[in-house]
């Protein structure tokens, strides 16, 4: 059982990673974006095909996280952007739409079989007592971890961070204080498009991987986030972290996969019908 | 940016179309023996999806509410009558009982939208139906998961032409009851909620209910679609009710246009004939679709449903214009309600009191001991400068928001237990500062919204249209058409309320409000954004209104002129407490007044207030 316990941190980890970038993107421009996960994979997929063709496995990763935030940049300038004066329910279609666009080109193009993707930082394994922790979760968790707290000191301690805070909290206000609240907006896109890219290798080496996997996965990010209110970047990390060790814990005690997704739509209508503001560190980032 | 705006089919619409579509169906499909076993089939699948699809349209394009497991639901009807099946229970209760265990799980779903607003709930579907598709429908538990469940026709259809009968008259069931539901209360509740919340708790909808009741309604539909989808294909498996199925069906609902029955039934015809019959193409399909959802929000909103309903809208135009416009001229008596027996549990003429009424929200004190007298027949001016809490009191008065201390009464009967949506039957009628209208409907359907609590026809009356339901209706557009011509509006009554200016969305607003039978109207700075000859020609009709349908009312107002002639007694607020009381005159002499208040009203008459 505290085996599985610490099984699902790692994994955990880059859900919460996933759910970070997911609340970057909703905070700065207040779009649900259900495309999150899949700017991620858009990434991995290019990543991999480095792989595939020789290319060095963190050389590759570096490209395709490269290639996610170019993904979220040019969305938020061709699509989101438009969107404007949409109402809430056109804009969550068009990302809905922008997220089963790349999954469907990735289908095509490479085909619907699982993929896996091997370890950033080399194959190796460790025994701990009854434990067995691969050198994939360990990458997971370490990786994971040391982005989301960049992440955050980033957007305390820099000069841009701060103004991307300024912008996504009020925008009227940052403007007249000389924010260029265009360059934030992308700028978020591109950095939350580059997080799910790491989010999304990271989870690709722990598991495996198809076109529309990682829309499954950002259901569990998304339940990370509500875990922190949708507000929280530390509280969706954490979140993540529960996530993960719930779904290690329930698949052990279990042994059927489909109780993970009953006990993450549980907790999912737990948090909104008792506590809609979130659990996990209802303050700011 | 070129604005686009997203316009609304209007919520009547043809009750003979469908009938006569489905007629033609029929005609055709029983003429026309040599139609192959396949034809047949993709006929009845169309049937079915249509029925799935109008089940999403109800949830999402009528109520507002985003779901994104639709499919789970159409699995639930589909497996529920299966398993009835094989308990032996007979044909057509299978699909009534998986029907009504679809509509208590589809509830069940819902609930949370009773505590949150808005796209977490999108989320909550979308885990609901990879839960459903990977525990439900895989169903760890039994033996034959695998090869899934069989659902024999029974012997009357088992042929494929009278299984196709079947689905159609399906089809029409939902189509009639859809119909129904547009043109009664019911579905303008839904449409209001979607809209705008705040309006529709203000004008008698129990919000929450409302949303409950599509959720249940799309539950019914997608258990009737799930129903028939089972012995069409008399085994039940897991992959036709994948997410991946719901989220098609989010495209189908954008793409034919939210909202829109009609848009929506063709993208489904379109989308399912695409990847039935052009085989080379069906790979292509979902990505096709993927595309379009994500460019329709931004290139055309409306999606089909714009260029299919023109005609139907066209002529909705022509029968307001013929019933509303060039009707003889009607008597705003229409508008007495006499469904409320003045009854005085104290002998006075006060109406409405608020007594120490304190609001504390955040640590930041808004109200601070308001005390308001507002007696039976006055009309008092409510003035103050922006953040003085003029609104707030209305907020308090009409239930949006509960004081921290102090009470309310009205008629004598304390009224803060009660929601925001029981206070209009009590009489207390308000409109919004950020007007109160549903943009993309038309200002009749504006008007006819005002009626909720009016007529207060169940669902079950409204599906079968009942004598009385007629009669309500009737009645709801008499009132409706009194209160158009109370402001004025009455040419404009087939516009679409958004697109008219600013200070008309106001006097649209007005109407729904009077539609709504106050006793009490409060109305929220009523002349913003109108030239002086309109906020004369409001003032005269607002008091001409007053004598005749003895009503009290309470304006918040900014333009002074408009208040000095208006009103008979004025409250100045200031920040959260009355620091004046008393004629327009005795007011406008009072040296504090004068100094806090209309100072800054000299310097900032144009500035949009604020107020919290």
């Amino acid at each position: 059982m505290l085996d599985y316990l610490v099984i699902g941190i790692f994994t955990g980890a880059a859900y919460g990673l996933l759910a970070v970038s997911f609340v970057l993107v909703y905070k700065g421009t207040r779009i649900f974006n259900l495309a999150q996960g899949e700017i991620g994979a858009f990434g991995l997929y290019f990543a991999w095909v480095l792989v595939e063709s020789g290319v060095p496995v963190a050389v590759a990763a570096l490209a395709g996280v490269a290639l996610a935030a170019l993904t979220g940049l040019t969305m938020e300038r061709l699509l989101v952007r438009r969107l404007v004066d949409s109402t809430p329910l056109a804009a969550l279609a068009a990302t809905l739409g922008a997220g089963l666009t790349l999954a469907y080109i990735e289908s095509i193009v490479w085909g619907w079989n699982i993929k896996t993707f091997p370890s950033p930082i080399g194959t190796w394994r460790w025994e701990v007592g009854s434990l067995t922790i691969t050198s994939t979760r360990v990458a997971a968790l370490v990786v994971a971890a040391i982005v989301a707290s960049g992440l955050v000191v980033f957007l305390r301690r820099t000069r841009f961070g701060l103004s991307v805070q300024a912008a996504t909290s009020d925008q009227v206000l940052a403007r007249l204080s000389g924010v260029k609240v265009d360059q934030v907006r992308s700028f978020v896109w591109a950095l939350g498009g580059a997080l799910a890219g790491v989010a999304a290798i990271l989870l690709a080496a722990v598991l495996t991987f198809h076109p529309l996997s990682t829309t499954l996965i950002l259901v569990r990010a998304l339940t990370a986030a509500m875990l922190g209110g949708l507000t929280s970047l530390p509280g969706a990390f954490v979140g993540g972290l529960v996530i993960g060790v719930a779904e290690s814990v329930v698949i052990s005690q279990t042994g059927v996969g489909g109780m993970v997704d009953l006990v993450i739509f549980m907790i999912m209508l737990g948090v909104l019908i008792l506590r809609p503001g979130g659990i996990f560190g209802a303050q700011e980032a | 940016m070129r604005k686009k705006l997203e316009t609304q089919a209007l919520i009547g619409g043809a009750r003979i179309g469908p009938v006569l579509l489905l007629g033609i169906l029929l005609a055709v499909i029983l003429t026309f023996p040599t139609l192959g076993s396949y034809s047949l089939y993709v006929f009845a699948l169309l049937a079915i999806q249509g029925i799935a699809v109008l089940s999403l349209n109800l949830l999402m394009g009528y109520a507002g509410q985003v779901s994104l497991g639709q499919a789970a639901f159409i699995g639930m009807g589909a497996y529920g009558t299966a398993q009835f099946a094989s308990w032996g229970v007979p044909f057509p209760f299978t699909i009534v009982f998986s029907v009504v265990t679809t509509v208590a799980a589809a509830t069940l779903v819902g609930l949370p939208s009773l505590r949150i607003k808005g796209l977490q709930l999108a989320a909550t579907t979308l885990a609901f139906g990879i839960m459903a598709e990977q525990l439900l429908f895989a169903r760890p538990w039994s033996k034959t998961a695998t090869v899934g469940m069989i659902a024999d026709r029974p012997e009357a259809m088992a042929s494929d032409r009278a299984f196709l009968v079947v689905a159609l008259l399906g089809l029409g069931l939902v189509l009639l009851i859809d119909s129904s539901v547009r043109r009664s209360r019911i579905g303008r509740s839904f449409f209001a909620v979607r809209y705008r919340e705040d309006t529709a708790a203000a004008r008698g909808v129990p919000v929450g209910q409302v949303k409950l009741l599509a959720y249940a309604m799309a539950g019914l539909y997608a258990g009737i679609a799930g129903g028939l989808f089972a012995y069409l294909i008399e085994r039940v498996s897991a992959t036709p009710f994948s997410v991946w199925k719901s989220l098609w069906f989010v495209v189908v609902i954008v793409v034919g246009g939210i909202g829109s029955w009609s848009g929506a039934l063709v993208a489904a015809i379109l989308f399912t004939g695409m990847t039935e019959l052009l085989r080379p193409i069906a790979a292509y399909s979902p990505l096709i679709g993927a595309v379009l959802l994500m460019l329709a929000p931004v290139l055309r909103p409306q999606g089909l449903g714009w260029i299919l309903e023109r005609p139907i809208r066209s002529r909705r135009a022509r029968v307001i214009e013929a019933e509303v416009i060039e009707r003889e001229p009607v008597d705003v008596h229409e508008l007495v309600t006499h469904r409320r027996p003045v009854r005085f549990s104290v002998p006075m003429r006060t109406l409405l009191s608020l007594r120490d009424v304190e609001l504390t929200i955040g640590g930041l004190e808004i109200l601070r001991g308001v005390n308001l007298e507002i007696r039976r027949g006055e009309l008092v001016g409510l003035i103050g400068p922006n953040g003085a809490g003029k609104t707030t009191v209305f907020n308090c008065v009409s239930g949006f928001l509960k004081p921290t201390a102090g009470e309310i009464t009205y008629r004598g009967r304390d009224v803060l237990a009660l929601p925001p949506h029981a206070r209009p039957d009590l009489g207390i009628i308000r409109t919004f500062q950020q007007v109160g209208i549903c943009a993309p409907l038309t200002v009749w359907d504006n008007v006819l919204l005002g009626q909720y609590a009016i007529h207060p026809y169940g669902v079950v009356s409204a599906l079968v249209r009942t004598p009385r339901v007629r009669r309500d209706e009737k009645d709801a557009a008499k009132r409706a058409t009194a209160a158009l011509e109370a402001v004025g509006l009455r040419d404009l009554a087939g516009e679409r309320a958004g697109s008219l200016p600013h200070a008309t969305q106001r006097l649209v607003e007005v109407a729904g409000a009077l539609a709504a039978g106050p006793e009490i109207l409060l109305l929220d700075e009523p002349a913003a954004g109108m030239d002086p000859e309109e906020t004369r020609l409001l003032g005269a009709r607002l008091a001409a209104l007053r004598k005749d349908l003895d009503l009290t009312m309470v304006v918040i107002e900014h333009h002074i002129p408009m208040v000095a002639d208006l009103c008979e007694f004025v409250y100045v607020l200031a920040e959260g407490r009355v620091m004046a009381e008393g004629s327009p005159a005795e007011v406008q002499r009072d040296p504090a007044v004068i100094a806090t208040y209309l100072g800054e009203e000299r310097l900032s008459r144009e500035e949009v207030a604020v107020g919290v």
